[in-house]
């Protein structure tokens, strides 16, 4: 290899080389103006590189808004966000604050400032992350802002992370009371979580012991209530998040909890709430880069490890039900149903069959998807399961259907036998979302075929009313047209009129049938045909008016000293007048039926459109070809109209 | 309308300048007029206007002109073949000019003359009409100068020329229409004063004053019939005096065709535009 050659390589090299360091890297741009974060929309000032055409947050980045005069108006919904970005994830010191003010119009000038008082409610976020997840202290808090001074804490969680990982005491207060809390260096529940409430009166306490949750007691006023959660006999365990599912997962376990979660816990109001606040923040980071912000403090729990055959109807089950949920709220939603449930006593029963089916199969499978979507399946005895979903037993195939009053008619559905819902276990829940979802299908074939026969008449009835009103149309077009014109043009006219009733009459004979429904429609379109045929009649003698008038010069007379009308091409004219429309109303009166109709219309019409292109047009030899010609056939044919004529 | 009017003037003015004189030399003035017996004419006249473009035209007319003898009582023989060509200019689709000439065979009538039977008279004319609406009618105001060379049947007469000085009032009053159109019936009261002056004429500077009505009938825009009967009495070149009484029988045929190219007769009547 010569100098030379190596030179130019090393040149290439480094070229190239330039190039894919800037794919690679990509490059960095500043934005700044409007941008949406999640629903905020602000003006923002940011860094981002380009990757592979994705656009990846890199450094400093702020989105604000606030609106002076909407303050003044009415209310502004103000918001600050400031943080850091590194490759799309959310790094450093994090800031949102988020205020609904308005103002009470007082206010003072400071220096060269205006200084207002505002009143609302302001909500703040700030905290550390690394790579994406928090570090350090996290704090959110809502204050009740007057005059421009705080007024009261509605709420304020403050907790501590490693790496994402919840540590040591924390706190979540509201105006009700204060939660305290411990957690294990691995983020897992331990000893007492305590709610101390303002009036002292109150006292709510978790216990907790290495993450298995041992009971909850409340203090009211002078009542304790313990709760024994889980109970003791729990040969495995596993350790899941504190969330939504191992609330439900308590409520399984106690149904009594229920109301008490729903209404009376404060833990657990404070606790939602928390989570809702790290949501949305959350939601926010993702919205634009990558991030993982929660509470993340876990909590250990039975544990009833499915198979993997398991795992597999319960993700049948899933689309399986998704689908009859679907199929049976369409049923019983359907105004048609519902309509001809009314006089047909068979849709009644499969009516009231598909509520039975939703009742009884449908909504206990639905809560059983919730679970299985809130992960916490495995986490329950399947007998335990299986009696909560099922809190007044389990359906066999055959259902019990209340029909006017009497006790009851039994139906089972298609493959009834094939069934046995009676083991505890989750292929039994899968034949059952199959046996419901099979039952629906019947069913809904069955209602199909009967709402089709339904519109059908309805079908027919509608068009038969059309088509008394086209041809009433039609006989009324005839009627208020005859006087006053030509009588050939009569005599055609009422042989469309004849040729309409003709047709009608033969209709009325058809007996009933899945033909006469055909016939109605094609008989629409064939009186919709006579009587654009009829309109063209009638418009005729306008149009041989036209004509002439079209064909007509003005002529300076020297010797009147005048303009007189003077006919052109008369030939043209004679043609169009007396051979061309006798032999059109001729070919009418002959051979008028329901496929020609519409060409023989439209045979008038082009031959009248025709003329008037011929107008402009050089006709000499035209002219003198139609000297003396009197069959219409080859007039047809130098008007260059024969392949209308062939097609009618 | 405003040059009809001046031309119009001008003529009047020109009859009333005109020189009356006493007679002709060596005729004697009779002590009152004398009207001599009126002489049967008929007339067969044909008047052609062809287009050859946008503002010109011309005139074409052939009358062949019979008068009654002795032995032919009224049509007579034949007394004048007469062409009358012009190119005319439309000024406008109610007023238009014409110039050009006319050569007239002038038949010699009198059975027992027996001076030449033919002999040519030549003439320079040029003319004005003004048309103008009136109603469902219209009327024309026709103004024609003609310079004239005649010359009589003797052997070897000189030709004496003359200047005419005429002018036509007519009216055309549709009578089965609201207006003149194709298949309309015409009737069409015309009268005309024909004044001449020059050396010769000696005081008989009348001429001819015709007094004509006419039924017509438009066949089509480019052809037009029409006859009646024409009254009319003027002093002789001879004697002021004396005056020749006419009665004629006047058959017209009006036919205007246009050999223009197609494209080039439109716009056909557009003139100012």
């Amino acid at each position: 290899m010569n100098k030379q050659v190596y030179r130019t390589f090393k040149l290439r090299f480094l070229i190239v080389s330039c190039l894919l360091a800037t794919v690679v890297y990509g490059q960095e741009f500043q934005y700044e103006g409007k941008y949406q974060m999640g629903t905020y929309l602000g003006q923002a000032r940011f860094g981002y590189d380009l990757v592979e055409k994705d656009t990846v947050l890199q450094g400093p980045f702020g989105l604000q808004r606030l609106d002076v005069s909407a303050l003044l108006g009415e209310k502004d919904r103000s918001f600050d966000f400031t943080g850091y970005f590194t490759n799309g994830r959310p790094t450093g010191s994090w800031n949102f604050k988020f205020g609904e003010y308005a103002t009470d119009s007082s206010g003072k000038i400071v220096g060269y400032q205006y200084h207002v008082n505002v009143n609302g409610i302001q909500r703040s976020a700030k905290g550390k992350m690394i790579d994406g997840s928090p570090d350090g202290l996290w704090s959110f808090s809502t204050k009740q802002i007057e005059g421009s001074q705080i007024q009261d804490t509605l709420f304020l969680s403050e907790f501590n992370f490693d790496k994402g990982v919840p540590q040591q005491n924390f706190v979540i207060t509201n105006t009700r009371g204060t939660l305290i809390g411990r957690l294990l260096r691995n983020g897992t529940a331990h000893d007492t979580w305590t709610f101390f409430a303002e009036d002292d009166n109150t006292m709510e306490s978790w216990y907790f012991d290495n993450g298995r949750l041992l009971k909850i007691e409340q203090q009211t006023n002078t009542l304790t209530e313990v709760l024994d959660i889980f109970g003791d006999k729990v040969a495995k365990t596993k350790t899941i998040d504190f969330d939504e599912g191992f609330m439900a997962l308590i409520a399984l376990y106690r149904p009594s909890m229920t109301s008490f979660f729903s209404d009376t816990s404060f833990v657990n109001k404070l606790l939602l709430e928390n989570q809702r606040q790290y949501q949305s923040i959350n939601t926010l980071f993702n919205s634009i880069g990558n991030a993982d912000l929660r509470p993340n403090f876990q909590v250990s729990v039975p544990y009833f490890p499915l198979s993997a055959e398991a795992l597999l109807h319960l993700k049948r089950i899933d689309t399986i039900v998704s689908r009859s949920s679907k199929i049976s709220s369409e049923i019983l939603n359907s105004t048609q149903v519902n309509l001809l449930k009314r006089s047909d006593k068979e849709a009644e029963l499969l009516f009231q069959t598909t509520k039975a089916i939703s009742s009884n199969y449908i909504q206990p499978l639905e809560a059983l998807t919730r679970l299985h979507q809130m992960k916490v399946v495995a986490y329950l005895p399947k007998k335990l399961l299986i009696k909560r979903l099922f809190p007044n037993g389990k359906p066999t195939t055959t259902l019990t259907i209340p029909v006017a009053q009497n006790p009851g008619q039994e139906v089972t559905g298609p493959g009834a036998t094939k069934y046995d819902f009676t083991p505890n276990s989750i292929q039994a829940l899968s034949d059952m979302a199959t046996y419901a979802d099979s039952y629906l299908d019947s069913i809904t074939v069955v209602l199909n075929k009967k709402l089709f026969k339904d519109q059908r008449k309805q079908e027919l009835i509608k068009l038969e009313e059309q088509l008394i009103d086209q041809a009433n149309e039609l006989t009324q077009l005839i009627d208020t047209t005859k006087s006053g014109m030509r009588a050939t043009y009569k005599k055609v006219l009422r042989h469309v009129g004849d040729t309409s009733d003709r047709l009608l009459s033969g209709y009325a004979e058809m007996t009933s049938g899945s033909e006469k429904i055909t016939r109605a429609k094609s008989l629409s379109t064939c009186l919709e045909d006579l009587k654009t045929l009829a309109t063209t009649i009638v418009s005729l003698e306008e149009k041989a008016t036209t004509v002439d008038e079209t064909y007509t010069d003005a002529v300076w007379n020297p010797f009147m000293a005048n303009l007189m009308e003077e006919a052109v091409k008369k030939r043209l004219t004679t043609a169009y007048h007396n051979i061309l429309i006798p032999y059109f109303l001729e070919q009418v009166r002959l051979r008028l039926d329901c496929e020609n109709a519409n060409a023989l219309a439209l045979l008038f019409e082009s031959a009248f459109e025709r003329m008037l292109v011929l107008r402009e047009m050089e006709t000499s030899k035209l002219e003198r070809k139609l000297k003396r010609e009197e069959d219409p056939t080859v007039v047809l044919r130098l008007f260059e109209l024969e392949n209308l004529k062939s097609q009618n | 309308m405003k040059h009809t009017h001046k031309l119009l003037l001008g003529i009047v003015l020109l009859l009333f300048t005109v020189n009356f004189g006493l007679g002709q030399e060596g005729e004697v003035l009779p002590s009152e007029s004398v009207f001599k017996d009126p002489k049967t004419r008929v007339w067969f006249n044909s008047y052609g206007n062809i287009r050859i473009s946008k503002r010109l035209f011309w005139d074409a007319q052939t009358h062949f002109r019979f008068k009654e003898t002795e032995s032919t009582p009224f049509i007579g023989q034949i007394a004048q073949i007469y062409n009358r060509h012009a190119i005319g200019y439309i000024y406008s689709k109610k007023v238009n000019f014409s110039l050009g000439g006319v050569l007239r065979i002038n038949f010699n009538t009198d059975e027992s003359s027996t001076d030449r039977n033919v002999v040519p008279e030549w003439r320079i004319w040029h003319q004005y009409q003004f048309a103008q609406p009136l109603y469902s009618a219209m009327i024309y105001h026709r103004i024609r100068i003609e310079h004239r060379w005649t010359q009589g049947f003797a052997e070897n007469s000189e030709y004496i020329f003359r200047n005419r000085w005429r002018y036509m009032f007519r009216a055309k009053i549709p009578l089965n229409s609201h207006k003149l159109k194709p298949k309309t019936l015409y009737v069409s009261p015309e009268s005309e004063l024909i004044m001449q002056s020059g050396k010769e004429v000696v005081g008989s500077v009348m001429e001819d004053l015709r007094l004509t009505a006419t039924l017509g009938y438009i066949l089509t825009p480019r052809l037009t019939i029409a006859a009646g009967p024409m009254f009319s009495h003027g002093q002789t070149l001879a004697n002021p005096g004396e005056f020749n009484q006419n009665w004629t029988l006047r058959f017209h045929v009006y036919f205007s065709p246009d050999i223009r190219r197609v494209k080039n007769k439109l716009p056909a009547i557009h003139f100012n535009d």
